[in-house]
């Protein structure tokens, strides 16, 4: 029963600190995306709960076992790497009954399996095809294969998606999440495509310089961010500094009424702002059309915000928005352009 | 510069540079050394030369399975472990190339004989250890840089997949390190084959092709029709191999067979075991011997007589290896130009690698014959037997270069020979300045060739051999001495270099 625990570990690479007091649950069945910008450290959690790497302290439990120092052929997993590696020297199904052979099964059986498998990731009539001879959703779906022979009810996906074209990427997405519910997998899938995770996850865990930020189903992270940075992070954000005296501050035109007091960030998500005939006078410095929508930068006061519309600017130059889409934050330590940032 | 820069946009100036490699390499590299197949009177084979023939490849094959055996596992541990002191192991690794291989047959045959274990006198034994000492950095060297060349990713998927360290090891590295190993094992053979300076030393009265053809050469009257008829069956032999092993190490594909998962489980818990076994055989059976004649030196390193040898070895060095990088370079680019017979041009380079250097030194010496002055007979034998150890890696780093790199550098306005000195060059320098080390060395510690071209010329090596065989194995001992130390410092200034790109 794959269940997952991850506590308080940490990782040093030298003197560099590439994780800082992690901890982590993890449910059977669950499909959780590690999301952070590059660097964060979610690649080195997903192969220190995988085994490739061990923690300089801290423990992981996979079904209620102590396994933190245990290899990773011992642990009954499935890994995906980021480039795949795939065996060259050997063909696909060779490749995708790897696993079964290599725990000492019968090889005429192992094929078998593999075939099977290959067939399920829509591979079959390229048994005897070596990896470089394989197109690149080919070899991705290829080595999701040689990781599902095992058997293994536990995935771990390194930027699964990372080496492909656009539109296959979005394609392999369904066809991964569908796969994951249909054979019933736990997976860990780390990415740092905030789309990928929106779409895959049932669980988001963001992440950044080696910590742990915000744990929650896509929706929550989306509507109720924990920080700054994790709404800018994910789906971007306009900010803007306010003041409340006895809940009151102005903004955008817009009096605020809350039960706050002192100085605050206001997050606003671009789709929030929207042209009307009231509000705030603006002018816009850019448009783009993306298809479905069109994306704005708008200048207002000297404050440059970003609006996102199914709706074409038309004639009116002024913004609003509603007072329940906005979040405030209490101004980070470190200061608010430093903490967006990424190190 | 800026002059070739401009002349190299003109066609007729690359095809002037191809047409001067390939004249120098015929007349200078190809006539020479075959050559002697059209001095032949009358072909003779007797049982001597077969037995000869069977002792060399026998030797051969048995220097090439020990050196793959333990091989395997000391470039396995400097490409994948860390280890304190591994740059110091990495280093030593090479040091028995640089001894003279004449230094390096005394150094042997004392240490396993009565200089030292007493284990056993010259003789088939002594020929093995001493070839394994000189071809076991070859083996070592090739597979080291065919392992790191492997995405270390790949050993990490078959551990996710439950492959233990010794199966994914069976199942994934040694196919992936095959080809690599391989061109080692068949440049060790082909060395194993061809060696005959120190070989004399160490043979006692075992006549491999090597000494027999020496002994055809040196009997009066001398046997030249013996000798010659010996050398085209022996190449014939060590050509056809060489080309059946080559012709198999591209096959790419391999197929997964049963394992024994527990059993190879449990052995890779003893994986300290073979690192032992590789280490201590280095130290034991290559290293130590190697050096063994130090401990005979009668410290006396700077007699005049061995300060004329070393002035003349390094002469003649230079200017062979000059010469071999000047005409050799334009011939490594000829080769890798994609035309429709590079892939002869490469063959007939590298056959000058299969060919014993004894046979080598007596075409050259009847080539020249009463043409030439003796010292330019010794660098132009030279130049034809190194030739090949600096142009064939030369050709494989270019071969791997990315084409595109040199059309990018056309396509901003470079001129071809801008082009090559700016974007090229720096990119295959170490390989060109590993070819030159390679190239230099052999040049001075050359032994059997020499042996056959020169008449009062006195190299080092030959004074080696002259002195061994007047029994003065102190002396021999300090020249070795002397010759090893300024090697080394040759070395180092050149390898200093091969950090330096220009």
């Amino acid at each position: 029963m794959p269940n997952i625990k991850v506590k308080d570990v940490s990782k040093y690479f030298g003197r560099v600190k590439a994780l800082a007091h992690v901890d982590l649950e993890i449910r059977e069945g669950e499909y959780v995306v590690l999301l952070g910008p590059s660097g964060c450290g979610k690649t080195t959690l997903l192969k220190i709960i995988s085994g490739i790497l061990q923690p300089s302290t801290g423990t992981i439990h996979i079904a209620g076992r102590d396994m933190t120092l245990l290899p990773p052929e011992d642990r009954d997993i499935g890994f995906l790497f980021q480039n795949y590696a795939l065996f060259p020297h050997l063909s696909a199904l060779d490749n995708a009954a790897y696993g079964p052979i290599a725990r000492g099964g019968n090889p005429d059986k192992a094929r078998r399996v593999a075939a099977d498998m290959l067939e399920l990731v829509h591979l079959k009539g390229r048994e005897g095809a070596l990896p470089r001879e394989l197109s690149g959703g080919m070899q991705q779906r290829l080595a999701m294969a040689r990781a599902l022979t095992t058997g293994s009810k536990l995935m771990f996906l390194d930027e699964p998606t990372n080496a492909l074209d656009a539109h296959i990427r979005v394609e392999l997405r369904t066809e991964l999440r569908r796969m994951a519910k249909k054979l019933g997998l736990t997976v860990v899938h780390v990415t740092h495509d905030q789309e990928e995770a929106m779409a895959l996850a049932d669980k988001i865990v963001i992440m950044k310089n080696g910590q742990v930020l915000q744990v929650g189903t896509p929706s929550d992270v989306y509507h109720k961010p924990s920080s700054p940075f994790v709404a800018s992070f994910l789906g971007g954000a306009n900010f803007l500094r306010v003041k409340f005296t006895k809940g009151k501050a102005m903004l955008l035109g817009h009096e605020l009424r809350t039960k706050l007091h002192g100085e605050f960030v206001a997050v606003i998500r671009p789709e929030n702002l929207r042209f009307s005939h009231s509000g705030t006078k603006v002018e816009v410095i850019s448009s783009r059309s993306y298809g479905p929508f069109y994306r704005y930068d708008v200048d207002c006061d000297g404050v440059r915000l970003q609006i996102r519309t199914t709706h074409k600017y038309e004639e009116t130059d002024r913004i609003t928005f509603s007072q329940k889409n906005v979040l405030y934050f209490k101004e980070p330590e470190e200061g608010l352009e430093k903490s967006l940032g990424i190190e | 510069m800026r002059f070739f820069d401009k002349a190299s946009q003109d066609p007729r100036w690359a095809g002037a540079m191809n047409a001067v490699a390939l004249v120098f390499f015929c007349a200078f590299v190809l006539g020479p050394l075959f050559y002697i197949f059209s001095q032949i009177g009358h072909f003779t084979f007797n049982d001597g030369m077969r037995n000869a023939i069977i002792a060399s490849f026998s030797i051969g094959l048995a220097v090439t399975l020990v050196d793959l055996a333990f091989g395997i596992p000391l470039a396995w541990l400097l490409a994948k472990k860390k280890f304190p002191l591994k740059g110091v192991l990495d280093a030593i690794v090479d040091l028995p190339l640089i001894v003279p291989t004449s230094a390096l047959g005394l150094s042997i045959t004392l240490f396993w004989g009565t200089g030292g274990l007493g284990l056993f006198e010259p003789g088939i034994a002594a020929i093995i250890v001493l070839h394994i000492a000189f071809t076991f950095s070859y083996v070592v060297r090739t597979t080291q840089a065919a392992i790191m060349e492997v995405d270390s990713d790949l050993a990490r998927a078959a551990g996710t997949l439950g492959a233990s360290p010794l199966t994914s090891f069976r199942t994934l590295w040694l196919p992936l390190v095959r080809a690599g190993a391989l061109s080692g094992a068949v440049l060790a053979f082909t060395r194993s084959l061809g060696e005959t300076g120190a070989t004399m030393i160490a043979a006692g009265t075992l006549r491999t092709v090597p000494i027999l053809t020496v002994y055809y050469k040196n009997a009066t009257p001398a046997d030249i029709d013996a000798a010659i008829s010996l050398s085209a069956v022996f190449l014939l032999l060590s050509a056809a191999l060489f080309l059946l092993v080559r012709s198999k190490l591209n096959v790419k594909r391999a197929t997964l067979g049963r394992v024994y998962a527990d059993a190879e489980k449990r052995l890779s818990s003893y994986g300290w075991l073979s690192d032992g076994v590789a280490l201590a055989f280095l130290l034991g059976i290559v290293l130590l011997p190697s050096f063994w004649f130090l401990r005979f030196t009668n410290f006396d390193f700077f007699a005049a007589r061995t300060i004329d040898a070393i002035l003349v070895s390094f002469g003649v060095a230079a200017a062979a290896t000059l010469l071999t990088i000047a005409f050799g370079l334009p011939l490594a680019l000829l080769i890798t130009d994609k035309r429709k017979y590079s892939w002869l041009l490469r063959l007939l380079v590298e056959l000058g690698m299969v060919m014993p250097t004894v046979t080598i030194g007596l075409s050259l010496s009847l080539f020249w014959a009463g043409k030439l002055d003796e010292v330019f007979v010794l660098v132009f034998a030279h130049v034809a037997m190194i030739y090949p150890f600096f142009v064939s890696p030369v050709a494989e780093i270019l071969s791997e270069t990315d084409e595109n790199l040199v059309q990018v550098a056309r396509s901003l306005g470079a001129k071809p020979f801008y082009a090559f000195r700016t974007v090229v060059l720096p990119i295959i320098w170490p390989t060109v300045i590993a070819g030159t080390v390679v190239a230099f060395m052999k040049s001075v510690s050359e032994t059997g060739g020499t042996l056959a071209v020169s008449k009062n010329i006195e190299t080092i090596p030959l004074l080696i051999v002259n002195l061994t065989k007047n029994g003065q194995q102190a002396e021999a001992a300090s020249a070795a001495v002397l010759l090893l130390a300024v090697s080394l410092v040759f070395v180092m200034v050149l390898r200093g270099s091969q950090r330096k790109k220009p």
